[in-house]
């Protein structure tokens, strides 16, 4: 009973940071600041993984791919384009804004009232190592596996093209 | 308990993420908004795939992750030619297929 | 036998199929493929004629085409003597004119040429099917497909307008025949349940008189249409458009017999309706002087040819209209040489004339055209009657057979129309080959044509010299043989008549007629005493009359062609089609590019408005799952 408090809080606690940092990404006008509060929020999602959801391994890559490459690969294009904090005119409060509030208010409602219904009970810690996953990539899902290789083979070929100087 | 309020976690996080990618004109938010929907579902994925006992969500997961890093590098690498032919990331300077 | 039977039929097809779709590659070539695809089908229904003689019959299906319910209709063939004359007579004539088209189409254009040889293969196709169908729904496919093939190749030089208007003028006259052959064909299956020739006429005596007179009329009708009778005849001399060797392919030797054909092959049918049978021998034998009163003062060489083609066609109808089909397909026979080979006659003429048809502009041409003049005399002697060339012997018989049966105003029509049509024949070979040259400059151009076209015409005028002793062969001769399958029963009571004395008499009183004819004719055109033009001042009402047709075409115009057309033109047209179909379809267009315009203000370019439809759409299906 003790734990399942603990987990509440802790539950708690991290999901009110997880949703400051992601209003951060969205509402926050230098390019910059929104990508630093997106590394914060992928943190303390992988911080839930492994203190939740006893995923050690997925928050691990999580730390690596998303925080240490995507992101950080973001920044780096953000840096490349040079924009000075004087030439963002964003301006947030529109009727767009409340359009688009009333929109996906309405879905996430929508999409509360199903997960509300899921039916399941909670499993107590039992951690997935890299060596499950391992086995069920390398033999299940052997084929999705490489298909995936190949696509990022072509995205990298397809950024490469993309980004040359000459289009 | 528990459950509930991960899922709640993940579906409000895709929901921001969506906002975000409604109300934002610089595609470079909208990208990092786009990410963040990722990250929403991912914790969805996350979430079952405990409750349920199943690893296949965490496969789910680790695909999401190098899908997403492939289209990180395709998006970025077409708004760098974006920013360049059209000096600026504003995604209302696209504006060729409007009627 | 039954790969025999099919290669005849298809083998032409594939030849279409050849020279249609790699026009572009045969060219100048395509004959090299057209003519065999006929010369092989010749040979190999040769041997069939002699298969059949020795007592071989083929009636089979080949495969269930149509088959609805109790609807079945077969692809199927029927060998029997009376179809395999009607192939050997078409695959050998159609041999010798591909041959002879060689060199008539010589000045044609690359594609045309293939483009000739490819109507030229597929028509033949059509007749066979036509000819070789053991059922009246395929025979009715034959009959369209000719019919398409002769549009098309009447139309064969489109870019004129007068052969483009031939062409619709045959189709649409052929259209009306169609009209009561079909309402046949609907007859024959609600009330026998059947379309295939066997089962037809097994059960044909549970049709009552009424009826079987009503389809047999119906029949007629579609007859009248494809054999340019009165008096749908009107087409015919028109498709003398095409070129030549089609004229004397489609519109003398072979499609225009199809009428006949389909009566003998009907003949069960027709014994039971003798109102029908009287109403085909009056009309054929009106048709026959008729068209030969046309021809008498026609100055263009291939109308008179067709209105002979008309006239004869008229006999043909005589025969089977007195009940002696075996006589009517004789003369069909015969026709088929003798009409065949004066068309070709006539094309060598003009091809040695550069396209010059007016006969009172020629003269003398024997000189300059040894083998045309000498074989065109041969085809008139055999048209005139003259024993003991081929017309004389058909013909006689069928003149015979109308005597004896009772037919005494056919009989007396028919003989007189005999003598008209020996002058008129004898008129166009006189104006023609004999005499002073009336153009001094086109006789000068004159010259005798290539082998490639006089050796047919040797053949077809040796067969219009002798084919008509196949009547001497043992066995009963040609009707005979043709008459194994023609389970008539009034034939017995003719062949008993045939011994009697009477026959001498009227076979002497014919050729005696047709001298007369020949013997004018030279008077008029040779000796000029009297001299036909002062004939024509004399009797000018008469010759006006006849020089212009009696007027039908006009007739024609006035009562059917104009009223359509302004209908078509004033209320189809101008309302119906302008103001309402045309109105519709603009009016939804006008919708559709309102609609547009206004829905086309959502296509605002800016992304995040596309993100924010597809978010709508997706909120609207969560929705509908969740409510439902």
């Amino acid at each position: 009973m003790g734990a399942d408090v603990l987990h509440i809080i802790i539950a708690v606690f991290l999901g009110l940071l997880i949703l400051v940092s992601a209003l951060g990404v969205v509402f926050l006008k230098n390019p910059v600041h929104s990508a630093l509060s997106l590394l914060a929020n992928l943190c303390i999602t992988a911080i839930m993984y492994v203190a939740l959801l006893s995923a050690p391994f997925v928050a691990i890559v999580q730390v690596i791919v998303y925080m240490g490459a995507v992101v950080v690969f973001v920044l780096f294009v953000i840096m490349l384009m040079d924009i000075r904090p004087a030439d963002i005119t964003e301006r947030f409060l529109t009727p767009r804004l409340f359009l688009s509030l009333a929109a996906v208010v309405v879905f996430a409602l929508q999409m509360l009232f199903v997960v509300a219904t899921v039916k399941g009970g909670w499993i107590p810690t039992k951690y997935v190592h890299a060596g499950d996953l391992a086995k069920l990539l390398f033999t299940k899902y052997a084929l999705l596996f490489e298909l995936v290789s190949v696509l990022i083979f072509a995205a990298a070929a397809g950024a490469v093209a993309l980004a040359k100087k000459r289009m | 308990m528990v459950m509930g309020l991960i899922f709640a976690i993940g579906v409000i996080t895709f929901c921001i993420g969506a906002l975000g990618v409604l109300i934002r004109k610089n595609a470079v938010v909208m990208f990092l908004c786009i990410e963040l929907m990722l990250n929403g579902a991912n914790m969805l994925f996350m979430a079952v795939s405990k409750f349920k006992g199943l690893i296949e969500g965490q496969v789910a997961v680790l695909f999401i992750m190098a899908v997403a890093a492939a289209e990180a590098a395709i998006g970025m690498a077409i708004i760098t030619a974006f920013y360049r032919r059209r000096g600026g990331i504003e995604v209302d300077k696209a504006e060729l297929l409007k009627w | 036998m039954r790969d025999l039977i099919l290669a005849v039929v298809f083998i032409p097809l594939i030849g279409a199929a050849i020279n249609g779709i790699f026009c572009w590659k045969t060219r100048r070539k395509a004959h090299y493929i057209a003519v065999p695809a006929i010369a092989i089908p010749a040979v190999i229904s040769l041997y069939l004629l002699v298969k059949v003689a020795q007592g071989y019959h083929f009636d089979d299906v080949l495969y269930w085409w149509i088959a609805i319910g109790d609807f079945r209709v077969p692809i199927g063939f029927l060998l029997d003597e009376l179809s395999v004359v009607m192939l050997v007579t078409v695959t050998f004539i159609s041999t010798w004119i591909h041959i002879y088209s060689i060199g008539y189409m010589d000045h044609e254009p690359d594609i045309s040429y293939a483009r000739y040889f490819t109507y030229l293969n597929l028509f033949v196709f059509f007749m066979l099917v036509l000819v070789m169908a053991n059922n009246y729904l395929l025979m009715f496919v034959g009959w369209e497909g000719v019919g398409l093939c002769s549009y098309l190749l009447i139309g064969y030089w489109y870019e004129k307008m007068s052969a483009a208007n031939a062409g619709m003028k045959a189709f649409i006259t052929n259209r009306v025949g169609d009209f009561g052959f079909t309402i046949a064909l609907f007859l024959i299956y609600k009330h026998l349940g059947s379309l295939i020739f066997h089962d037809v006429f097994a059960r044909a005596h549970e049709l009552s008189v009424p009826l079987a007179t009503l389809i047999t009329l119906l029949l007629f009708t579609g007859a009248t249409g494809k054999s340019a009778q009165i008096p749908l005849y009107v087409w015919l001399p028109d498709a003398m458009e095409g070129p030549t060797p089609v004229s004397s392919l489609i519109h003398a030797a072979t499609m225009v017999t199809a009428g006949v054909y389909m009566i003998a092959r009907s003949h069960v049918l027709y014994n039971l309706a003798p109102f029908t049978m009287e109403v085909v021998a009056v009309v054929g034998v009106i048709t026959a002087w008729f068209a030969a009163s046309m021809a008498l003062v026609n100055n263009d060489l291939k109308r008179v040819l067709a209105f002979s083609t008309i006239s004869q066609l008229g006999y043909m109808f005589v025969g089977v209209g007195v009940g002696a089909y075996a006589a009517g397909i004789f003369h069909l026979f015969t026709h088929a040489f003798f009409k065949g080979l004066m068309f070709l006659c006539a094309g060598s003429v003009m091809h040695a004339l550069h396209g010059e048809l007016n006969m009172q502009k020629m003269g003398g041409l024997l000189k300059k055209m040894k083998i045309t003049g000498i074989t065109f005399i041969v085809g008139a002697l055999a048209i005139s009657g003259v024993p003991p060339f081929a017309g004389f012997w058909s013909k006689d018989s069928i003149l015979h057979h109308a005597f004896v049966e009772g037919h005494k105003f056919v009989w007396l029509v028919g003989t007189i129309t005999a003598g008209m049509t020996a002058f008129y024949i004898f008129r166009l070979i006189f104006l023609t080959f004999f005499g002073e040259p009336r153009d001094k400059e086109l006789y000068e151009h004159a010259h005798e044509n290539p082998p490639v076209m006089t050796i047919p015409m040797i053949v077809l005028a040796i067969g219009s010299a002798f084919a008509g002793l196949f009547a001497l062969a043992p066995g009963g001769g040609f009707e005979g043989f043709v008459n194994r399958i023609m389970h008539a029963g009034h034939e017995a009571a003719v062949h008993a008549a045939h011994g009697e004395g009477g026959a001498g008499g009227l076979i002497v009183i014919s050729v005696a007629v047709a001298l007369i004819g020949i013997g004018i004719a030279y008077l008029m055109y040779i000796k000029r005493t009297p001299d036909p033009v002062e004939m024509a001042q004399r009797f000018r009402p008469i010759y006006l009359v006849l020089y212009n047709r009696y007027w039908v075409d006009e007739l024609y115009f006035a009562f059917f062609i104009n009223p359509t057309v302004g209908i078509s033109r004033h209320v189809l047209w101008k309302i119906v089609d302008v103001g309402i179909i045309d109105g519709i379809v603009n009016g939804v267009a006008r919708l559709c590019s309102l609609i547009g315009a206004g829905v086309r203000k959502l296509q605002t370019g800016f992304i995040p408005d596309y993100a924010w439809f597809i978010l709508a759409g997706i909120i609207v299906v969560c929705g509908i799952k969740i409510l439902f």
